[in-house]
């Protein structure tokens, strides 16, 4: 039931910015208003769903350290760097990803 | 029914050493620490530039730096300070307590929540590169302010590395959130409840559904920026300013509270801790907390007040409206000390400072949630003394009431009470020195991220007391730093629970062994278990 109670109270939170941005309407016309809030107001509720079934994992072995991160964090800034920068931080970018998320495969098997 | 909590399980580990102990581990513990100290970098990086700032303004006429020059130092200023030190540190209070607070072994999420940590040491060195290319760092404010970021009024790559950093920096954050949420919905222990969670890990829970449903907002924003920066018109054809400024600030006002929250759940735990008390009111303040959550999404409006793009009665209501949820929980506080043993060391001097300081940036809150009181101080100083004593007589106040709390549980020494005391005075007077006359000269109508002013304006005086108050609160920094140095080279063992505290980290180990509990851990009866086990009855809070 833990993740259940949870999910409840993300629930509620939501319901509550539900019942804030319903109330707008009666004040607003303004189109970005509306469109900025509900789309948050959705995304919290769709929370609550992996929320209402999250249990605790069965316990597994994870790295106690991971380069691989670091490989998809460099590629990750490379490829947003990309736009400042050129294709030449985008294709870097790339390679950055591809390897780190290769890394992160071999810590799973190889610990 | 109560019910005893076997130890976490824990997986064989090997310890790590060397660089991979330093830099890959994964331990939620050591993610957290390094943020610590790298958000502190930035910190001093963003300290010297408001010393700098209150040099400049110090007397009339251009003493320090240019024009342009300022306009890179108050927006690197500002964004070093809200994206690269008060959201992680805040943030990582949590990734730190929150598993330990509910007796998990391990963080949700481990690798995801080094990944957050990457993306924003990255994001933050990006900020700090943005200084360097051909026409330097963003200078449109830390909001970005959209059209005044664009490609025309800021040509060149620094501002586009900016946009980037920033951006990354913010997805660090809302990883951050999640792994914490994740761990909260999932691993809390076997008779740990939603109501029996301490407060500050309420106080997280709160925060972290706040960042991950607004702070996709500022990705929003920041990416639309940098797409309309290269040719793609996307603001103009959807509102223009009006449409960029409501998707920052719906980003951008949550976030005031995504830096208030943890600091208000530490606080009161000290409160308690150090008046031998439980929490007063401890539903209601998880309440309140929801609350206060749900609002700061209904509010970003008031940052709109003067443009006449929204509706002024309806976020003027939804910003009054927080003045409850916020006097609950001063309420809590205030019940938690009356019959209490006070015992004013060091943590509870900051505790204290926090919630009497905070309580003026809250009141001037509630003046500028009026429109027809915000158009007279709109763009003024009224508005930098107002955040600033939310953000530092508030959250850094707040800040060093956890550094001071939780410093011997983290490290396992004890941080020194006279240069802790020493500090706490010099900082309530630098702070309160530098910003309390900036509401005098806003209201009498000096404008924000001006570089200079006319001796004729009659400010002179109290931006000298202003810039005093500055270099006061950089001797207080001094006095911390001097605390570290001398606490590290006496070393005095702190041992488990110091202080007599009542959640589950202080049952375990100083520092906590890799999964957090070495033993069984004490039965979870309430939100105070290691209150329980001294025989404090419940009916005392």
């Amino acid at each position: 039931m833990r993740g259940r109670s949870a999910a409840l109270v993300v629930a509620a939170w939501g319901l509550a910015n539900l019942a804030l941005a319903t109330l707008m309407f009666a004040f607003t016309t303004d189109l970005m208003s509306h469109v900025v809030y509900w789309l948050a107001v959705v995304f919290v509720l769709a929370i609550a769903v992996p929320a209402w079934f999250a249990r605790d994992p069965p316990r597994r072995r994870l790295p106690e350290a991971s380069a691989g991160t670091l490989a998809v964090a460099v590629g990750l800034a490379f490829l947003a760097l990309g736009a400042a920068l050129g294709i030449w931080a985008v294709l870097m970018g790339v390679a950055g990803v591809l390897v780190g998320l290769a890394v992160l495969g071999m810590e799973r098997w190889i610990r | 029914m109560s019910v005893v909590a076997p130890a976490p399980t824990r997986p064989p580990y090997a310890p790590l050493r060397g660089v991979a102990g330093t830099l890959f581990a994964t331990d939620h513990k050591a993610v957290a620490g390094r943020t610590f100290v790298l958000a502190f970098v930035f910190f001093l990086g963003g300290g010297v530039l408001a010393l700098l700032m209150r040099t400049e303004l110090m007397a009339p006429g251009m003493q320090v730096t240019s024009r342009t020059g300022y306009d890179e130092m108050f927006s690197m200023h500002g964004a070093t300070m809200i994206y690269l030190f008060v959201t992680p540190v805040a943030l990582a209070l949590g990734t730190y307590f929150v598993p330990l607070q509910v007796g998990a072994a391990e963080i949700a999420g481990p690798r995801v929540n080094l990944l957050g940590f990457w993306l924003y040491a990255l994001g933050g060195l990006i900020v700090w590169l943005s200084w360097f290319p051909r026409n330097g760092a963003g200078q449109a404010a830390w909001t970005a302010e959209y059209p005044f970021s664009d490609s025309t009024s800021l040509p060149g790559t620094g501002m586009d590395i900016w946009i980037v950093g920033v951006s990354l920096a913010t997805v660090g954050a809302i990883l951050w959130a999640g792994c914490q949420l994740a761990t909260i919905v999932a691993r809390r222990a076997p008779g740990m409840t939603l109501l029996r969670m301490p407060v500050f890990t309420w106080a997280m829970l709160a925060t972290c559904l706040m960042t991950v449903a607004s702070f996709p907002s500022l990705l929003g924003a920041m990416g639309g920026l940098l797409l309309d920066r290269h040719g793609v018109e996307v603001f103009p054809g959807a509102g223009g300013a009006a449409a960029y400024q409501h998707l920052f600030w719906f980003y951008g006002h949550p976030v005031v509270y995504t830096m208030f929250f943890p600091f208000v759940g530490v606080a009161l735990e000290i409160l308690a801790t150090f008046s031998r008390r439980r929490v007063f009111g401890y539903k209601g303040v998880a309440l309140s907390l929801l609350a206060f959550a749900a609002l700061s999404s209904a509010v970003w409006g008031h940052h709109m007040f003067t443009t006449g793009q929204v509706s002024n009665l309806y976020f003027s209501l939804t910003s009054h409206m927080l003045a409850v949820p916020a006097g609950m929980e001063y309420v809590a506080a205030i019940g938690t000390l009356i019959g209490g043993a006070l015992l004013l060391r060091t943590p509870m001097l900051f505790a204290l400072g926090f919630f009497a300081q905070f309580l003026i940036g809250g009141l001037t809150g509630i003046y500028v949630a009026s429109p027809p009181l915000d158009y007279h101080v709109h763009d003024s100083y009224f508005v930098v003394a107002h955040f600033h004593y939310t953000l530092f007589a508030g959250s850094v106040f707040g800040l060093f009431a956890a550094i001071y709390h939780w410093w011997p549980k983290v490290t396992g020494i004890m941080l020194g009470e006279r240069l802790g005391k020493l500090q706490f005075w010099l900082l309530v007077l630098g702070t309160n020195l530098t910003f309390f006359p900036m509401f005098l000269v806003g209201y009498d109508g000096m404008p924000r991220r001006v570089a200079d002013y006319r001796a004729s304006d009659g400010w002179t005086g109290l931006n000298l007391l202003e810039t005093l108050g500055s270099y006061v609160v950089a001797l207080g920094m001094l006095a911390f730093a001097a605390n570290v140095v001398a606490s590290w080279l006496a070393a005095r063992p702190a041992g488990p629970d110091p202080w007599g505290g009542q959640t589950l980290e202080w049952a375990t180990s100083s520092p906590p062994p890799r999964h957090n509990f070495d033993g069984p851990l004490p039965p979870i009866r309430s939100a105070e278990p290691l209150m329980d086990l001294r025989g404090v009855p419940e009916a005392s809070r």
